[in-house]
């Protein structure tokens, strides 16, 4: 062998990907949603006759306080920029955390108490503090595995709801063992901080976790795991029929099923959305909320006029499922198949469907919640993609966004590669879409050829599902994220079952429309199993090699990333081998503590930042990416390392860092549209008043609340309804709202 | 005058005088009648020969149905009835018959709540008993007529009409809510297309086909008693005219 080809092949082992710039940040304006699922609104039979409509109800149901069991509707938590900046009652103990820790609170960095109805500070921040922010190897001054969420429900155990009047369940109220003080109970606080919702219609899967499936079925968050699932379907006025519903890329509607029925968010323990059906659709939408005459959706049916606003819509909840979905959903007109409640009338078809008219009109809602007017998205670019008219400072933060390796996972117009089908969309319509160089990017090998498996990325070579990553924000056994299994035991993850699947196991995918046996081998960052040769002196581990035994992947090897070459898989006997080996270095997973990558659009608007809102500021973002992450494990991304140009270690080049930090900050506000900013159309809303944290402080609450005298009395924050020009004064910060 | 006409009356001035009386009340009533006709019978094979064609049928009630939902719940000061009058099973049909029902239902909270669900079923069984071949045209009328009154209360009529052979699917429906201050009123006559209402069969040698016609009412109300529900009597007087107009279309459509 030549010298000259023996290199070559040692450097396509050794470094099979050279992460040369990956993906360019694009304008997501005429970026296409993910395709809508056939049979939605197609077809001879399509499940929604009426869009607007759907969006109309949509919208009244995600701005309704009387969706929930107290008066928590789905915007109490997405009210800010589609995100949540309440201060006060928002800790979690950190829940996730199988160890003791995660049922008590910490004092908070500040050294206050923290806990129940505490009012979080600026120096709170951030939930993992070292001497020196700028080290991962500089000693650890504060850890809390607490977490930054919203405070939701105080829950109870359900016992039904009014049908008129009062929004709030009949429910046994008691102070939570772990939401009080002093025993009397405050509102609980889920887990993880609440992501936005402007733009979630673009995520292959919701959730921090995932586990909002891509697949709708109509009745849970779990799409084909759910063998219980179906809509019920009239055949005839005498006959009905439970049929099984899965439509692809509708993992909104999947996410919108949870929280109603969450004891920590929105619901009393044991509701149903049968129950919430009855409550509510007899009802007048939004009937205790003012509605804006101008607002783009609700308007033309709102009771107000100029300077005179008036609560409700003109209509009912019923009314506006018959308008919007195929009556063979809702027009059977006996019951006793749906089941009931003792004492009670059997549900309605339209009650017991009631979860999928939810969960669709909450979809086709949030579908139009598009951010796309940004400067960047306004910008012109030069045939690098950086933004020529927005100044120096966002240019050179582009640049840097880039060389530091952040697009690789934030990637494409939504600023994440967990928006699989519309960057697929975009490469498949132009392969330059996102560069010269995409063909060696994490977009290209997943995206364009709608890998959701991937290999690589993680310290060695091992799976990992396309939009989820592990940062090291926390330790990794603090939460496990997408390494965690659904309500019926299987993992959440993708790359779980593709390894099973390949080992042959029976029943190995459980999200059977997701596509995950037609993973392509060759589009797999690092090689996965490869019969290109091999020079006899070098030993093979961390890949199959034909010895292991392989067979070639019956995906085939077109429009690949990879030679022809890498098309192969393991025999079934060797994957399996390899799965029982727990120090495989061929089959191994980055799926534990990995969380999905969250869009980047309005960023400045949405914290506190990630997925337990452990940070305040971009600053804090760019530090702890600056010092490799807190956590550096063996699942955590090979690009989280430690990040000299941003760093700033070394005194030299600290006034370069420190400009590259602030240019980088400066290319993620270019990232906020205006319409958000100062709530515009789409992003105007209806009047809702949100639970604000309980009259006191952590250390003494004032019992009474009307809902159970054990409880605490809430404050309030009032949301004034806002029409399609918006408001005149913009969102802040959650930064800005914090005292020191 | 005749028992059914008697009942019909006597049920209107009821719910009337009921309405009339009523301070802190919330009331629903819906009322509907349906008339299937059979227009024209035609053996293609033998003409004017209908010894072989046979057509049978009428409306039913099933209130023993309790697993399917027909009934009602109360709580304290409420209550809901029901009426059905008209045609039963096993009518034998012949061109120019017609089959026609009533079925109401009427309900009030004055300090509770009542949710009821009622229903009733109409078939028509179409038999070729011979090698010959038939066609057979008829047509369904329908009124449905729902009002509310008072603090709170919803209500819902509707009719579906559909056949075993698979090629008829109607479905209409009247409904009122006091929150939106709506009555409806929903005819045959008020449908432009009559190829929706009027259908014809054709019947092969030894073939047979059903059609269906079913009435379901759903009524909620509710009241508290230190409510005094609005305008009770333009209410009642619409319930009495209503009845009184089903009454002389019910007396048409049976002569």
């Amino acid at each position: 062998m030549r010298l000259t080809t023996l290199a070559i092949v040692l450097s396509s082992i050794l470094t099979p990907l050279a992460h040369a710039h990956g993906p360019k940040t694009t304008s997501l304006k005429n970026a296409p949603l993910p395709a809508l699922p056939a049979g939605l609104i197609d077809g001879t039979s399509p499940i929604i006759i009426n869009q607007e409509k759907a969006i109309l109800l949509g919208k009244a149901l995600f701005w309704d306080m009387a969706v929930g069991s107290d008066g928590i509707a789905c915007a109490s938590c997405h009210f800010h920029a589609g995100a949540d900046s309440r201060k006060t009652n928002q800790l979690n103990p950190g829940n996730k955390n199988p160890a003791p820790s995660g049922e008590t609170f910490e004092a908070t960095a500040s050294g206050a108490q923290g806990g129940p109805n505490y009012t979080l500070k600026r120096s709170d921040f951030p939930f993992h503090q070292k001497e020196n922010p700028f080290s991962g190897t500089s000693p650890t001054t504060f850890d809390s595995d607490d977490t930054t969420a919203s405070s939701g429900t105080f829950s109870g155990d359900y016992n039904g709801a009014p049908r008129t009047g009062d929004i709030n369940d009949e429910c046994t109220r008691d102070p939570d063992t772990v939401f009080h003080v002093n025993g009397t109970g405050t509102r609980r606080v889920e887990p993880r901080n609440t992501p936005t919702v402007i733009n979630a219609v673009f995520n292959h899967r919701n959730f921090w976790d995932g586990r909002a499936n891509n697949t709708f079925n109509g009745s849970s968050i779990w799409g084909d795991r759910d063998k219980d699932a179906g809509v019920w379907v009239k055949v005839n006025s005498r006959k009905v029929k439970k049929q099984r519903l899965a439509l692809i890329n509708s993992s909104l509607a999947s996410q919108a099923l949870a929280p109603p029925l969450s004891d920590a968010e929105m619901g009393c323990r044991q509701r149903s959305f049968q129950e919430l059906g009855r409550k509510l659709l007899l009802r007048r939408p939004l009937e205790h909320q003012n509605v804006h005459h101008q607002d783009s959706v609700l308007g033309a049916l709102s009771f107000s006029t100029s300077g005179d606003l008036q609560p409700g819509i003109n209509t009912t909840y019923a009314t506006l499922i018959k308008q919007t979905f195929n009556k063979k959903y809702w027009s059977y007109r006996r019951r006793g198949s749906f089941g009931g409640r003792d004492g009670e009338l059997p549900y309605t078809q339209m009650e017991a469907n009631f979860s999928m008219f939810f969960g669709l009109a909450l979809q086709m809602y949030e579908s139009t919640l598009v951010s796309d007017d940004s400067p960047f998205d306004n910008a012109t670019f030069d045939d690098r993609k950086l933004p020529t008219n927005l100044g120096d400072s966002i240019r050179r933060g582009a640049a840097a966004f880039e060389e530091l390796h952040c697009n690789i996972c934030h990637s494409g117009p939504v600023l994440t590669s967990n928006a699989i089908d519309t960057n697929a969309q975009l490469l498949e319509a132009n392969s330059q879409a996102f560069g010269l160089n995409t063909d060696q990017s994490g977009v290209d090998g997943v995206a364009m050829n709608r890998n959701i498996v991937n290999y690589d990325n993680a310290k060695g070579s091992k799976f990992f599902d396309t939009g989820f990553t592990n940062t090291g924000v926390q330790h990794q056994n603090s939460d496990p994220g997408l390494g965690g299994l659904d309500d019926f035991n299987n993992p959440l993850s993708f790359s779980s079952q593709y390894a099973e699947y390949l080992a042959g196991t029976a029943n190995a995918i459980v999200d059977t429309e997701a596509g995950i046996e037609n993973t392509k081998s060759c589009n797999f960052q690092k090689y996965f199993a490869s019969n290109r040769f091999i020079p006899p002196f070098i030993t093979v581990t961390g890949f199959f090699r034909p010895a292991d035994g392989i067979i070639a992947d019956p995906n085939g090897n077109s429009n690949c990333y990879n030679a022809a070459s890498e098309a192969f898989i393991p025999s079934s006997a060797s994957a399996a081998a390899e799965l029982e080996n727990p120090n495989s270095p061929k089959m191994a997973f980055a799926t534990q503590a990995a969380f999905k990558v969250p869009t980047l659009r309005n960023i400045e608007l949405t914290g506190p930042y990630m997925h337990n809102g452990s940070m305040a500021t971009l600053e804090e973002v760019l530090e702890f990416y600056a010092r490799g992450g807190n956590f550096n494990n063996n699942f955590t991304h090979e690009f989280v390392a430690e990040m000299g140009q941003i760093a700033g270690k070394d005194p030299v080049l600290n006034a370069t860092a420190i400009q590259k930090r602030a240019d980088i900050v400066a290319f993620l506000k270019s990232l906020t549209d205006d319409r958000v900013k100062y709530e515009k159309a789409p992003f105007d809303h209806p009047e809702l008043t949100i639970p604000n944290g309980h009259t006191g402080n952590a250390s003494a609450v004032i019992n009474g609340n009307p809902l159970d005298a054990s409880l605490a009395i809430d404050n309030n924050l009032i949301l004034d309804a806002v029409g399609a020009n918006g408001r005149s004064t913009p969102l802040t910060s959650f930064a800005e709202t914090l005292a020191p | 005058m005749n028992h059914t006409k008697k009942i019909l009356i006597l049920s209107a001035l009821s719910a009337t005088l009921g309405l009339q009386t009523a301070q802190a009340t919330s009331t629903f009533s819906a009322t509907s009648l349906v008339t299937v006709t059979i227009d024209n019978i035609i053996n293609n094979t033998h003409a004017g020969d209908l010894s072989s064609i046979s057509i049978t049928g009428g409306f039913w009630l099933d209130d023993t149905l309790g697993d399917e939902g027909f009934g009602k719940t109360v709580t304290n000061q409420a209550d809901s009835s029901y009426s059905h009058i008209g045609n039963w099973q096993d009518n034998t049909l012949v061109t120019g018959n017609s089959l026609s029902q009533s079925f109401s239902a009427i309900g009030s909270a004055t300090d509770g709540k009542v949710n009821s669900n009622y229903f009733s079923f109409g078939d028509i069984y179409f038999a070729n008993d011979s090698n010959d071949d038939y066609t057979i045209k008829y047509s369904i009328n329908y009124l449905l007529a729902t009002n509310v009154t008072g603090d709170f209360a919803s209500s819902s009529i509707s009719l579906s009409y559909f056949n075993d052979l698979g090629n008829i699917d109607g479905y209409e429906e009247a409904t009122a809510s006091t929150l939106l201050n709506t009555s409806s009123f929903n005819s045959s006559t008020n449908n432009p297309d009559p190829l929706l209402t009027s259908f014809s069969l054709d019947l092969g040698a030894f073939e047979e086909d059903i059609f269906y016609t079913d009435v379901t009412i759903t009524g909620y109300a509710e009241a508290k008693a230190n409510e005094i529900a609005p305008v009770p009597v333009p209410a009642a007087g619409w319930l009495m005219l209503s009845s009184l107009i089903f009454l002389r279309k019910y007396r048409i459509s049976t002569t």
